[in-house]
């Protein structure tokens, strides 16, 4: 039987979708947020990619729900784009999803870059982690 | 010097260091030390075959794990020949699969090199195993750097690390003979140029010789941080030592997640008034919070998970949202609350109104959050806010009418004359000021930074067995002196100079500066954990990369959040509110909150995706549907009995 990460099934809604993405380090990239599907030729949907960001999220809200997220997107410059993670960028499949690090980069979030470059980055000692 | 016992990493730092030269030199040590070993070569690449070598120069049994025929670092000689890569897990399995006293792990390359399925590296290994390592060091030019950065990165996942230098030159040079002096971390031995070409016999009789285990400079944590004098070099010491720092964790958030301003006032207005007639809320509190914190926590060990992480997976994007959102606030009152509670207990130091402290207040905690070790914060905090117990030792000094407040303690009903409803209201209060949802947050995400694994899990249960009921029994002191002094005069405590009366009582201003020290400390503590709290939820629902351990700049949000909720506490503050009302109604809003976080923790520890093998067994969800049902019926109490007794008026 064909298994796909030591799993010989998997449930789209209980095993992946709203887990944690994480880079080979182990640290966060987003959460699936979306699942991608595509319509095989024999008339099948496959699932063939992560999507994650505010506007992947957005969708799967309840309208009060969107609006709010939808606001504080735009206070922080966004929303931005969704990002798309192929399953072939997935090394693991656990609580969470691990990814190579040139997906994790792809994928990496423009509003945590924005307010990096334009408020914390600023501040003295923002690159010193505090262990 | 580290132990060398179970699985020990040998790894480099650089290729061609003598890796393999010095596992079969240790190998030789441990057999003459009458260890069994074994070694296990995670992945050879090129034409050599280091574990027949290795075999042949100290006859233990040695294989590799995988072999691949370019001459590269296993990742990139593996993608050339289309071989499958190693996964980490088959790794940590064979090296827990051997049965002699001793595996040791020889890696490919050195430290961070990546050896298979998504690039883990040595260091995971080691730190998936908690195993420490030995770093084989070059001796000549250029080793210093190599070396410091090798055990710095070692250091980093708190593995355990000692040098041997794998080729010592029969003449040394001036660079040699310095580097001797200044090469950092302890030092296990040095194996001279060409011991492989030694005839086996005489390598494994000169191997022992080649090692120090009594040589025992600093440790590596403290000389490549200046940090950590705590852990000392004798491999026990340092382990004892390590489990203590472990336990301060637990300490730290219980006395800043349990004694907190919410708990002081609720533990002084309530002795005040019932004596200890509401003991029995504490007690249920305490047990609450020790099935509440000891299930996230076994979850965050097991899979890494922090609490908003399962609950977003558990309950999907919107209910998690309404989820978030209740908590989130809950978590924020409750900032606000001990930001007033940190100025209030400072003005009644300096006499200078509260008002004035909160902006100074709100910058410091930010400089803590911003720039203070996390270790450091938790002992700092969590071992001062022990000096509460001077509630406790003030009574002792009093000597009370012990019979009376026992019976007070045994007793479930309200007191004759007393209204049922507000003394139920109290019991609430008292009860969600033992459960509070912000001190599980902390703890959980706090074992996730701190990397958990498993086998801490014993570490974890006896940080919670140990800190909250420590918690506990320090808010009973609290109230039993305010039963004691306060309750005869018919005291109404509203406000923290009253909660202090009997310790001043006791001790005159000593016992007064004791109790504010304690105080302070306690509310700086729970302040921290609730601003984190509060960036942990958000990050963790979103996704965003969190924590005290990334530099700022790596989690730009976690940051910006926790920040701002800071200022906003701040600013609430400033309007002048008065902190101990705001503390109330946290504690009201907090019993109202408290189902929703509990209840996807209690369905996650019972799912093995989460909690693997450790599932909750029979104990374990008797007792958290017992304290399921307490929190519904306090939840579902909390907001008509505050109307009803006008907030216990």
């Amino acid at each position: 039987m064909n298994t796909w990460h030591g799993r010989e099934s998997v449930d789209l809604l209980t095993d992946l979708i709203d887990r944690e993405l994480v880079d080979p380090d182990g640290l966060p990239v987003g959460r699936v947020d979306d699942i991608e599907l595509r319509r095989r030729p024999d008339g099948l949907w496959e699932p063939v990619a992560f999507l994650t960001g505010t506007a992947a999220l957005e969708r799967r809200l309840p309208r009060w729900g969107r609006k709010l997220i939808n606001r504080s997107a735009k206070l922080t410059g966004g929303p931005d784009d969704t990002r798309r993670i192929p399953f072939e960028a997935v090394t693991d499949v656990n609580t969470s999803v691990s990814i190579t690090r040139q997906a994790a980069e792809a994928a990496a979030s423009p509003a945590e870059e924005r307010i990096k470059r334009k408020v914390i980055g600023r501040i003295p000692g923002a690159g010193h982690a505090s262990q | 010097m580290i132990d060398l016992e179970g699985p020990v990493l040998v790894t480099g730092t650089d290729t061609g260091v003598g890796k393999t030269v010095v596992t079969a030199a240790l190998a030789s040590l441990l057999l003459s030390r009458g260890n069994s070993v074994e070694v296990i070569k995670i992945a050879q690449t090129g034409d050599e075959n280091d574990a027949a070598e290795i075999t042949r120069l100290c006859g233990v049994r040695a294989r590799a794990l995988t072999a691949y025929p370019d001459p590269l670092a296993p990742f990139s000689a593996a993608r050339r020949s289309g071989l499958p890569l190693l996964e980490l897990e088959d790794v940590v399995e064979a090296a827990s699969d051997v049965q002699s006293d001793v595996v040791l792990l020889e890696g490919a390359g050195g430290l961070l090199v990546q050896l298979g399925a998504g690039g883990w590296t040595a260091r995971d290994l080691a730190s998936e195993l908690g195993c420490p390592a030995v770093v084989v060091a070059r001796a000549g030019l250029g080793t210093l750097n190599h070396t410091a950065l090798t055990l710095e990165a070692l250091t980093r996942r708190v593995i355990e690390a000692a040098v041997v230098i794998g080729a010592w030159p029969a003449e040394p040079g001036l660079a040699e003979l310095e580097n001797l002096k200044d090469l950092p971390g302890p030092r296990l031995g040095r194996i001279p140029e060409g011991a492989a070409a030694l005839e086996p016999e005489e390598f494994r009789r000169r191997a022992p010789g080649w090692f120090d285990l009594s040589e025992s400079p600093d440790s590596v944590l403290d000389q490549v941080t200046g940090e950590a004098s705590l852990l000392i070099t004798s491999s026990g010491t340092a382990l004892r030592m390590k489990k203590l720092m472990a336990l301060t964790l637990g300490v730290f958030s219980a006395i800043g997640g349990f004694v907190d301003l919410g708990d002081i006032v609720a533990s002084g207005v309530v002795g005040a008034r019932y004596g200890l007639g509401l003991t029995w809320a504490v007690v249920l509190g305490v047990i609450g919070i020790c099935v509440f914190a000891e299930m996230s926590g076994r979850i965050a060990a097991v899979s890494g998970t922090p609490v908003y992480g399962l609950i977003r997976d558990k309950l999907g994007p919107g209910a998690a949202l309404v989820n978030l959102i209740a908590s989130f606030a809950v978590t924020l009152l409750s900032l606000t609350a001990q930001i007033g509670g940190i100025a209030l207990v400072i003005s009644l130091a300096s006499h200078i109104p509260h008002i004035v402290w909160v902006i100074p207040v709100g910058i410091g905690l930010w400089l803590v959050i911003w720039r203070v070790k996390f270790d450091n914060m938790e002992r700092a905090f969590g071992l001062s806010g022990l000096t509460i117990a001077v509630f406790a030792v003030a009574l002792w000094w009093l000597d009370p009418d012990w019979g009376a407040l026992g019976q007070q303690v045994a007793s479930v009903a309200p007191p004759a004359g007393e209204p049922l409803p507000t003394y139920l209201f109290y019991a609430i209060v008292l009860f969600a000021a033992a459960m509070t949802p912000y001190a599980v947050f902390f703890f959980s995400s706090g074992g996730v930074e701190e990397g958990w694994k498993p086998s801490d899990l014993r570490t974890q249960r006896l940080n919670v067995m140990l800190g909250f009921p420590l918690g506990g029994l320090l808010s009973v002191g609290i109230a039993a002196a305010a039963a004691t002094v306060l309750l005869p005069k018919g005291v109404d405590v509203k406000t923290l100079d009253q909660v202090v009366q009997p310790a001043i009582l006791a001790f005159g201003a000593a016992g007064l500066a004791v109790a504010l020290f304690g105080f302070f400390a306690a509310t700086v503590g729970a302040a921290l954990e609730c601003g984190l709290s509060c960036g942990y939820a958000m990050a963790q629902y979103f996704g965003w990369p969190w924590g005290k351990r990334v530099a700022p700049k790596r989690g730009a949000r976690f940051h910006l959040t926790v920040g701002l909720c800071l200022l906003v506490g701040v600013l609430v503050v400033q309007t002048g509110v008065d902190p101990i009302q705001v503390t109330e109604y946290s504690l009201v809003f907090t019993a109202v909150a408290l189902p929703l976080t509990y209840l996807p923790v209690l369905v996650a520890a019972n799912d093995p995706d989460y909690a693997g093998e450790h599932v909750n067994g029979r104990l374990s969800n008797g007792l958290g549907i017992a304290v399921l049902a307490v929190i519904v019926i306090a939840a579902a109490a909390a907001i008509p009995l505050m109307i009803l007794t006008r907030m216990g008026a």
